[in-house]
């Protein structure tokens, strides 16, 4: 069983070596190298669930990694999205140029993300960071035009400072405690009960400041609604759906949940940063024109959700959160990759110009509704039951100004999300797109698998709760 | 003392960075600068920082900025406000004043020196207490090999197209 | 020695504010990955100023080389992006990369 982490961990890199080599023998060969190199991951993700309770370690030439509920339940995260995007790439990349840089690339990203999660060291988190950071960079300016060139930038000259940010707050925590891995860590920060100390504070707000830059928290968040957009489609998939989860929320989770003591008013931000982002997310994503744009703001509000979840610390609340993390990676990526099938066919991505496309190309319209009713949170699909959990655990901490809120701006966003929906894929076709064609298969099959996720997530959430999520969040909740 | 000196001059380097016109000063500036924080290093026994610090910033990155620079020569190089660059002493005595402040607080917040256990010598906290750390390398340095070839292919595509 | 490890300290702040203040005001592009630079340059401090004040020169050490590597990672392909900014736009001003308004 440590053995698998072994291979999630390396899969991925050793398959990055060989995809020169692939890439020669020709397309075909660096489409099964990436699938492989992504599906096996997986796998063993999958196959890591029934244990994770038990605290497995795996040891790597004197690396020590170590896997736990909450880092299972991000994995699943990262490689299932990732092995969707994966699939969908082998045939979106084709007008891209560069196949076997843009797996390897894409690869790299995942290693990395991989690495942050099973790694118990706070140097060694923010390296893996960086090493995911860099791949995601080059591939917001893989298609190598203006747009993307421009964003990634932005994304970068931002993105840096934010992880030096970060990188004075680990040092500020090595200061303190003297060492630098987790558990250790916990322990000699765990103070006596009495005031937190001055320098863990101005640790806490840079790194509030610095993970909630990568996880695109309000009023950190700018960099995402040019970058999400101007990415090739499977990378803002990838970006939105699990970049800013692991990048940053997982972050922010392990520092304030199992590092840091108890600090009453980081719970106090959490809500209201969640709080803005939710809202100021979705009145922002209402006047996009660009589909890919309001799909990059109400990222920035959901992730309000998750934030608010965190914030209230309670069993519901961070239930909720994480559940929240797994669907809207789920669904968001779904969307996300349809706004690539439709702009791989149409050349567009300007709502006003589209209309009827359900007629030409039947699954992505069938699938973006599946995403659209799961982010909007109708049930039986799974956004309704993480927003449910953290609306209730809202109410449960008498919280019932933002319960009120998230419910407002959950109808909210249903309402803006099935405006688009019609505009795009319903009511009279564009004379324009009368001969254009469905999405190429494997596109169609990455949106398929992720859309009957959805929906399954939806109906078995008992499963998956009990599964892979409420172990997560005791953990999280014993951590205090 | 000696500590005095070092850092003073990194830091007229650096404004020097901040300041000169020419793109070529700058990159040089930059060179040296790195070149006395390697001095700094040096002085308090970090060696191999110190060795590295010299070969890849002070040599590796400024190769990097002039090759840049020398691709870029002929382009509209952006008009430098001269308010941005003219400020700078203004703008550095309010960063001095703001550092003093903080250094304050620091110093009482800060509890006296703890004797650590020490980790032994450099190569086994490098090769063994830190081992994920190089696996995380590697894939960096893929990461920007495969990265710089993604970024430069264009040229293989144009020909493509000749 | 607690005096060096503040005036370290201190250096380190300072180059970092300086880099930001680069970072927000200046518009050619290689100027901004300077200010990346010196932003680094200010961590490396700081990373040196913890390491002498934990008293584990060769566990800093091995956190700055890997810094030091990131750094240059960094500044690769930062650099880069810069020629390919150049190639579409003909310039390195940043004003111009405001097409998009975030």
């Amino acid at each position: 069983m440590e053995s698998y982490i072994g291979w999630i961990l390396l899969v991925p890199p050793i398959a990055v070596l060989l995809m020169p080599w692939a890439s020669r023998l020709g397309g075909w060969a660096a489409n099964t190298l990436a699938v492989v190199a992504a599906g096996l991951p997986l796998v063993f993700t999958l196959r890591l669930i029934p244990a994770a309770g038990s605290g497995l370690t795996y040891e790597l030439f004197g690396a020590h990694f170590a896997l736990d509920g909450v880092s299972l339940l991000f994995l699943v995260v990262v490689n299932a999205v990732a092995f969707a995007c994966m699939v969908y790439a082998t045939s979106y990349v084709a007008h891209l140029g560069g196949r076997g840089k843009f797996f390897a690339l894409l690869l790299v990203m995942v290693f990395g993300l991989n690495a942050m999660l099973l790694t118990r060291d706070l140097f060694s988190l923010y390296l893996f960071l960086e090493v995911a950071s860099i791949a995601s960079y080059v591939l917001v300016a893989f298609g190598l035009e203006q747009d993307g060139i421009e964003s990634a930038v932005k994304y970068l000259l931002l993105s840096a400072v934010a992880t030096s940010l970060v990188l004075v707050g680990i040092l500020l925590v090595y200061m303190t405690a003297g060492t630098l891995e987790f558990a250790p860590l916990a322990a000699a920060l765990a103070g006596a009960g009495g005031p937190v100390p001055g320098l863990l504070l101005l640790a806490a707000a840079l790194f509030i400041a610095g993970f909630g830059l990568k996880a695109a928290v309000m009023p950190f968040h700018a960099w995402l609604p040019d970058a999400h957009p101007s990415a090739p489609a499977p990378i803002s998939a990838m970006l939105s759906g699990v970049v800013i989860k692991v990048a940053g929320v997982y972050a922010l989770v392990r520092v304030f949940f199992g590092i840091l003591p108890e600090i009453g008013e980081v719970r106090t931000v959490f809500l209201a940063l969640g709080t803005l982002s939710m809202i100021a997310g979705a009145v922002l994503a209402y006047f996009q024109r660009d589909f890919k744009r309001m799909l990059a703001y109400s990222s920035i509000s959901q992730i309000g959700y998750i934030l608010i979840g965190l914030g209230l610390g309670n069993l519901l609340g961070l239930v909720g959160a994480l559940f929240h993390v797994f669907n809207h990676a789920l669904f968001k990526s779904l969307l996300f990759l349809n706004s690539g099938a439709v702009q791989y066919r149409l050349g567009t991505r300007d709502i006003e110009q589209m209309g009827g496309l359900e007629t030409r190309m039947p699954v992505t319209g069938a699938t973006s509704v599946f995403g659209t009713l799961s982010i909007a949170g109708v049930p039986p699909f799974n956004g309704f039951w993480s927003k449910l959990f953290i609306i209730m655990g809202a109410l449960a901490a008498g919280q019932a100004a933002i319960a009120t809120l998230a419910i407002l701006v959950s109808v909210f966003t249903l309402g803006y999300f099935l405006i688009i929906q019609r505009k795009v894929f319903f009511g009279h076709l564009n004379e324009k797109w009368r001969d254009i064609r469905e999405a190429p298969a494997a596109m169609s099959l990455a949106v398929i698998l992720l859309a009957a996720a959805c929906l399954l997530t939806g109906v078995f959430f008992h499963s998956v709760t009990r599964g892979i999520v409420e172990p997560a969040a005791v953990i999280l909740l014993g951590g205090k | 003392m000696l500590l005095w000196v070092l850092l003073g001059l990194m830091v007229l380097l650096t404004v020097g960075a901040c300041v000169f016109r020419d793109l070529l000063y700058t990159a040089v500036s930059l060179a040296l600068a790195s070149a006395v924080l390697a001095g700094v290093l040096f002085h308090y026994g970090a060696n191999i920082a110190g060795v590295f610090e010299l070969s890849v910033c002070a040599g590796l990155i400024t190769v990097l900025f002039v090759s840049t620079v020398g691709m870029t020569r002929d382009s509209d190089q952006g008009d430098e406000t001269r308010l941005g660059r003219g400020f700078i002493p203004l703008v550095l005595l309010v960063f001095i004043g703001l550092d003093v402040l903080i250094l304050r607080w620091l110093g009482g917040a800060l509890p006296s020196i703890v004797p650590g256990a020490g980790s032994g010598s450099f190569q086994n906290v490098f090769w063994n207490l830190r081992s994920a750390d190089i696996l995380g390398q590697v894939v960096l340095i893929l990461a920007g090999v495969f990265g710089i070839s993604a970024l430069f292919r264009l040229k293989a595509k144009e020909k493509k197209h000749e | 020695m607690n005096n060096e490890i503040l005036l370290l300290f201190g250096c380190g702040l300072l180059l970092m504010m300086l880099g930001v203040y680069m970072l927000v005001l200046y518009r050619n592009l290689i100027r901004l990955i300077i200010g990346v630079e010196v932003v680094a340059k200010g961590v490396t401090l700081l990373f040196l100023a913890a390491g002498l004040f934990r008293q584990d020169i060769a566990f800093i050490q091995s956190l700055i080389v890997t810094f030091i590597i990131v750094e240059t990672v960094l500044a690769a392909v930062m650099l880069a992006l810069v020629v390919g900014v150049h190639r579409i736009y003909g310039s390195l001003d940043i004003r111009l990369l405001s097409k998009l308004k975030g």
